[in-house]
C-alpha cells in the first residue's frame, strides 16, 4: 500500500488565496519530508499546475499531480505541453489527473463560451489526442469538432518516457473506471464515496484491464479518507471537532451533491453529525491503533487498493496538529499497512 | 534606474530540465544579490510555470512573463492565471504580452496567423475589462465568447498586476503601451538608434493620450558581463559568445539586422566587433558603468535595465560572479538616474550612429534564412 496526500485547497477562512495556497504548500512540504509518496492537487478555479510548480521548488521526492484538469477548457496541445513542462520542472515527478464530472459545471463552461452538453465528448476527444501527441514520432495534423491543429508536436518532449502517468477521477461512472483499466491510468476516488461503490468501480477497472491485455490489478486504485491521528482517540476527536463542524456546514452549503452518502437513513442534512461520522467509521479519527484498524477494515470493504490519500488542503485542527498527525501516521500507522498488496483482499475474499 | 534580468531560456544542447534548472538558479542568484525584476521568456510552454517554481526560491524579485502569446488562450484563462500567479508570488507577478509570432506556432493550434495581431488587441482589451469589472461580464467577440465571466481569484495587486508589452518593430505597440501605462520591453538586439525612436514615440504617445510622460516605462536589455578587468571579462565571454553568434545566425537571423557592421553581411558579425562597437557591455566595473551611462543618454532614458540571461554565457560560476559584481560595483553608481525627473540631454553620438534598418539589400539577405 502506498500513501498519498489529496490537497483539496479549500480554506474558506483564509483572507487571501495567497495564504491559503501557502498553507497547502506547507502541508505538501511536510508530506514530502515524512515520506508520503504522492500528492494530488485540486484544480478549482486555477490550474493546479501553478501550485504544483511552486511545490516543486520546495520538495524532493513526492510526486505531484493535478486532480483534476477540466480538459474541455484547453486545446489538447496546451494540456500536453504544460504536462511536459511540469514534468521537467518537477524533475520527472509530474502526474496528469483528468476528470469528466468535476469542475466543468454548466456555469464554468458557459463562462468560457463552451457548451456544457458537450463536456464529456470534449474530454474523451482531448485525452485521445493527448495520448496521440505523447506517443507520436512525427508532427500530427488534427481536424476535430472542437479543436484543430497543423503539424502539432510537443516541445519539450516529456521527461518520463513514454509520458507522465495519467490518472482519472471517478465518482459514479463505471465507463470511466473502464477507461482507466483499458489505458492503465490510475483511478482517483474521493473521500465521500462509499466503500461498496469503490469496490464496484475497482472491479470494473480490473475487468477492463484484463480485456485490454493489461495486468488485472487494483494497483492503480487510489482512495481518499479524512485521516487524523493523535496520541489517543479522545484527543484526536477533540482536536478535530471544531474545524470539522465548520467543514460540515461549508460542505452542506457548497458541495451538497457529494454529501448524500453521509445522511443517515431517513434523515436530512441536519443529521450529519461529527460524532456520528467518527463513530460510524466514515472519518478515520483516532489513535494510531484505531486509525490502522479503520484503514484495514476499509481495505477489506473496498476489496483492496494501491493507495490511500490523506484528505488535506483543509484547515483541519491547527497547522501544527496537522503536521503532527501526518508524523504519527507515517511513524505508527503506515509501516503496519505498507505490506498489504493491492490485490490481496480480493484474492483472499475469492478463496473464501 | 532599476535592474533586472531577462531570462531568455536558450541553452542549446542541454535537456529541458537542465535548462530550467540553470535559469532558476540564475533567478535565485539575481534575487539574492538585489536585482529588482526578472522577465522570463515564454517559448513553447507558459513562463507562468517557471515563475511559480521561482516564487518558491526567491523573496523579493518581481517575476514577469516575456511574453505571453495572447492569441493562444481564452482571455479569461490568461487573466485567471495572472491572478493565480499574483497570489503564488505574493504580489510579485507581472504580465508581459507580445505580438510577434511565427505562422507555424499559430497553425499548430489551428489558428489563423493573419489574425494574430487583431486577436492580441481583442484579448488585452478583454483582460483589462475583466480586471476592472465590478460585476460579471458577457462577451461575444469574433475569437472568444463568455457568459457571466468573472475572475476567481481576484488579483492580489490592485487594481491588477502591472502589464508590459514587448516592442520590436511596430509603432502601434508603442502606442498601446503609452495609452495604457504599460511597461515597454525591448530586446538586446535592437540598435540604440531604434531604441531612441521608440523612446521619443513613447513619450509623444503618452502625452497624446493625456498621460504623464514617463520614459521610465521603457525597459532596455543588453548583454552585460562584468569581470575584474576588461581583458579578463572579454576572454571569459569569448567562446560562449562566439557560439551564440553562430546559433543566432541560424535561429534568429531577423534579430541580427542591427548588429551587422555598416555595409556588411551576417557573416561580418564577430565577437570583438560587438564588444568594440559597444553592442555588448563586457568589461570591468568601470567600463561597464561608462557604457551603460552612454547607452542611457543615447536611448533618451529608461527605467529598467535588463541583463540578458538564460544563456550559457561563460560558466555558471562566472555568471553568478558577474551578477554580483554588477550589483555591488556598477548598479550603485547608476541607481540615482531618474529619467522622469531629469531626462538626459540629447546625445551627439546618436547623430553618427549607423542605421541598418532601411537597407533593402540586408533584408533581402536575411529573408534567405529559414525561420523555424
Amino acid at each position: 500500500m502506498k500513501f498519498g496526500l489529496f490537497s483539496n485547497s479549500r480554506r474558506p477562512e483564509h483572507p487571501t488565496y495567497a495564504s491559503g495556497w501557502d498553507a497547502d504548500i506547507a502541508e505538501i512540504v511536510a508530506a514530502d519530508r515524512l515520506g508520503i509518496e504522492e500528492c494530488w492537487i485540486s484544480e478549482h478555479e486555477v490550474p493546479a499546475e501553478l501550485i504544483l510548480c511552486k511545490a516543486a521548488g520546495l520538495t524532493e521526492k513526492i510526486t505531484l499531480g493535478s486532480a483534476v484538469r477540466p480538459l474541455a477548457y484547453y486545446h489538447p496541445l496546451q494540456v500536453a505541453t504544460e504536462a511536459n513542462a511540469c514534468d521537467h520542472l518537477t524533475g520527472g515527478r509530474y502526474r496528469l489527473g483528468i476528470g469528466f464530472g468535476f469542475g466543468a459545471t454548466p456555469k464554468e463552461m458557459e463562462r468560457r463560451g463552451l457548451d456544457w452538453s458537450k463536456t464529456r465528448e470534449m474530454m474523451h476527444a482531448s485525452i485521445d489526442l493527448i495520448l496521440r501527441l505523447w506517443n507520436a514520432t512525427g508532427p500530427i495534423d488534427y481536424d476535430g469538432p472542437f479543436w484543430k491543429g497543423k503539424a502539432m508536436e510537443l516541445r519539450p518532449k516529456a521527461l518520463q518516457q513514454p509520458h507522465p502517468p495519467v490518472a482519472v477521477a471517478v465518482q459514479n461512472t463505471a465507463a470511466t473506471a473502464e477507461l482507466a483499466g483499458q489505458h492503465g491510468f490510475q483511478m482517483l476516488t474521493s473521500n465521500f464515496i462509499a466503500p461498496a461503490q469503490i469496490r464496484g468501480l475497482a472491479d470494473a477497472l480490473v475487468e477492463a484491464a484484463r480485456k485490454a491485455g493489461r495486468k488485472p490489478s487494483r494497483e492503480g486504485v487510489v482512495t481518499c479518507r479524512l485521516i487524523y491521528v493523535a496520541e489517543t482517540d479522545s484527543r484526536a476527536r477533540e482536536d478535530m471537532r471544531d474545524s470539522y463542524n465548520r467543514t460540515i456546514e461549508w460542505e452542506a452549503k457548497n458541495t451538497p451533491h457529494a454529501q448524500k452518502a453521509r445522511i443517515p437513513p431517513g434523515g436530512t442534512w441536519k443529521d450529519i453529525d461529527y460524532d456520528r461520522l467518527v463513530d460510524s467509521g466514515e472519518l478515520f479519527v483516532g489513535s494510531p491503533d484505531t486509525v490502522r484498524a479503520r484503514i484495514a477494515q476499509f481495505y477489506e470493504d473496498t476489496g483492496g487498493f494501491g493507495q490511500i490519500m490523506i484528505h488535506g488542503g483543509r484547515d483541519y485542527a491547527t497547522p501544527e496538529k496537522r503536521v503532527r498527525s501526518m508524523e504519527l501516521f507515517m511513524a505508527e500507522v503506515a509501516p503496519r499497512l505498507r505490506a498489504l498488496g493491492p490485490d490481496e483482499a480480493r484474492s483472499k475474499q475469492a478463496a473464501e | 534606474m532599476k535592474f533586472g534580468i531577462f531570462s531568455n531560456s536558450r541553452r542549446p544542447g542541454k535537456p529541458q530540465h537542465e535548462i530550467w534548472e540553470n535559469d532558476l538558479h540564475e533567478i535565485e542568484t539575481a534575487d539574492q544579490v538585489g536585482f529588482d525584476e526578472a522577465w522570463i521568456s515564454e517559448h513553447d510552454s507558459p513562463a507562468e510555470l517557471i515563475i511559480c517554481k521561482a516564487a518558491a526560491m526567491t523573496e523579493n524579485i518581481k517575476l514577469g512573463t516575456a511574453v505571453r502569446p495572447l492569441a493562444y488562450y481564452h482571455p479569461l484563462q490568461v487573466a485567471t492565471e495572472a491572478n493565480a500567479c499574483d497570489h503564488l508570488t505574493n504580489g510579485r507577478y507581472r504580465l508581459g504580452i507580445g505580438f510577434g509570432f511565427y505562422a507555424a506556432q499559430m497553425e499548430r493550434r489551428g489558428l489563423d496567423f493573419a489574425k494574430t495581431r487583431e486577436m492580441m488587441h481583442a484579448s488585452i482589451d478583454l483582460i483589462l475589462k475583466l480586471w476592472n469589472a465590478k460585476e460579471p461580464i458577457d462577451y461575444d467577440g469574433p475569437f472568444w465568447k463568455g457568459k457571466a465571466m468573472e475572475l476567481r481569484p481576484k488579483s492580489l495587486q490592485q487594481p491588477h498586476p502591472p502589464v508590459a508589452v514587448a516592442a520590436g518593430n511596430t509603432i502601434g505597440t508603442v502606442e498601446l503601451a503609452a495609452r495604457n501605462g504599460f511597461q515597454m520591453l525591448t530586446g538586446d538586439f535592437i540598435s540604440v538608434k531604434r531604441l531612441n525612436k521608440f523612446n521619443t514615440h513613447l513619450a509623444e504617445s503618452q502625452a497624446a493620450a493625456g498621460r504623464p510622460v514617463e520614459r521610465s516605462k521603457m525597459a532596455c536589455t543588453r548583454v552585460i558581463y562584468v569581470g575584474e578587468s576588461d581583458k579578463q571579462a572579454r576572454e571569459e565571454m569569448r567562446d560562449s559568445y562566439e557560439r551564440t553568434i553562430a546559433w543566432e545566425k541560424v535561429n534568429t537571423p531577423h534579430h541580427q539586422v542591427d548588429r551587422i557592421p555598416p555595409g556588411g553581411t551576417l557573416d561580418d558579425i564577430t565577437y570583438d566587433y560587438l564588444v568594440d562597437s559597444g553592442n555588448l557591455f563586457i568589461g570591468g566595473p568601470d567600463t561597464v558603468t561608462k557604457k551603460i551611462e552612454e547607452f542611457y543618454e543615447d536611448v533618451g532614458g529608461f527605467g529598467l535595465l535588463m541583463l540578458h540571461a538564460g544563456r550559457d554565457y561563460a560558466t555558471r560560476e562566472k555568471r553568478d560572479r558577474s551578477l554580483k559584481l554588477f550589483m555591488d560595483e556598477v548598479a550603485p553608481r547608476l541607481r540615482k538616474l531618474d529619467c522622469d525627473k531629469n531626462p538626459p540631454k540629447p546625445s551627439d553620438r546618436l547623430r553618427d550612429a549607423y542605421d541598418n534598418e532601411r537597407s533593402p539589400e540586408l533584408h533581402a539577405q536575411l529573408a534567405r534564412y529559414k525561420i523555424a
